[in-house]
């Protein structure tokens, strides 16, 4: 995976003159103390960002215990490579794009789960183009997310996807990324993004269908 | 009973109706199939469609329930992702992962 962040030893300690030119004062200003290795530096970047990066983390991996992992192993990171930090991005986004590529590998690596097999979501069509099976609405009542039964529906119909499918959803859906930085998170093409994305989407509704739909008359 | 009966073949004669106008232009509009739709979808939501292929889309969706269902149900989906809640960190595993840290930091 490549970080498209790049790193160059800044030697003294200080702030490199770099980061004050693209990073807010306060977050040069943040980064120089963590040169520093001032403790009070180090818990503010914690508190703004490590729940994030948990989430981000446990919607890749789907283990609470692989995302911990990831949190962990993407702080230890930041300590390390502090001192090469050029700031051509923010703390926040060069830690969320570690966090990203090391779930991802995370996840590789385990490979503990067996996927499910998927049905094509264009297959669900007659040979006229009609719907196959009758569409219908879902029920009002099960959609509230606050629910925790709905949540888990959701969160286990995510981490069943396939592989390329799961990615983009929890990229785009889940975390808000653009088209852009997952094309370069991913190292695919932007329309490949665009193309996944809708099949993902696709899956995931067919997949919620079945829990959600009205019964039928 | 009968109005069940009606109501079905009503529905029948209304997919055979749809089925015989994908591929042509009525009205000068170019009909599209389900799969269409579907195909499209995403593009729709997002505004990223021509006037024409628009136009296509929406008289489609006024024709066909069971895309409006399907269209419905796909933002749906969507909106329950855009939804969904974090899950807290364990205090356990942040105050370890606090300690790891300052350990390391002051090394």
């Amino acid at each position: 995976m490549i970080l498209h962040v790049s790193w160059t030893i800044s030697g003294d300690g200080k702030p490199n003159p770099h980061l004050e030119a693209t990073l807010s004062e306060a977050e040069a200003a943040l980064v120089g103390r963590l040169v520093e290795r001032e403790e009070s530096a180090l818990l503010e970047v914690l508190t703004d960002h490590q729940s994030r990066i948990f989430n981000l983390a446990l919607r890749i991996t789907g283990s609470v215990e692989d995302a911990e992992e990831v949190t962990q192993d993407t702080f230890l990171r930041m300590l390390d490579k502090v001192q090469q930090f050029e700031g051509r991005a923010s703390l926040g986004t060069w830690l969320y794009r570690v966090g990203t590529n090391q779930a991802l590998m995370k996840r590789r690596s385990t490979g503990r789960r067996q996927e499910q097999s998927w049905d094509d979501p264009m297959a669900a069509f007659t040979e006229d183009g009609l719907h196959a099976t009758p569409i219908r609405k879902w029920r009002g009542s099960v959609l509230d997310i606050q629910k925790e039964e709905t949540a888990r529906i959701v969160r286990q119909a995510v981490d069943d996807l396939p592989e390329d499918y799961r990615n983009v959803i929890v990229l785009a859906d889940l975390e808000g990324r653009s088209r852009q930085e997952i094309a370069e998170i991913l190292e695919i093409s932007v329309p490949a993004v665009k193309s996944r994305l809708h099949r993902a989407r696709l899956a995931l509704r067919t997949k919620l269908a079945a829990e959600f739909e009205e019964a039928k008359e | 009973m009968r109005a069940r009966q009606e109501y079905n073949t009503m529905k029948r004669m209304m997919r055979r109706m749809m089925a015989w106008a994908f591929g042509r232009k009525i009205m000068g509009i170019q009909m599209v199939s389900c799969r269409e739709v579907s195909q499209v979808l995403q593009d729709y939501l997002d505004g990223e469609l021509s006037r024409a292929e628009r136009r296509s889309i929406t008289a489609h969706l006024a024709l066909c329930s069971e895309c409006r269902a399907f269209l419905s149900t796909y933002r749906e989906t969507l909106s329950l992702l855009g939804r969904l809640p974090s899950t807290p960190m364990s205090r356990k595993f942040s105050e370890g992962l606090e300690n790891l840290l300052l350990d390391r930091l002051s090394h």
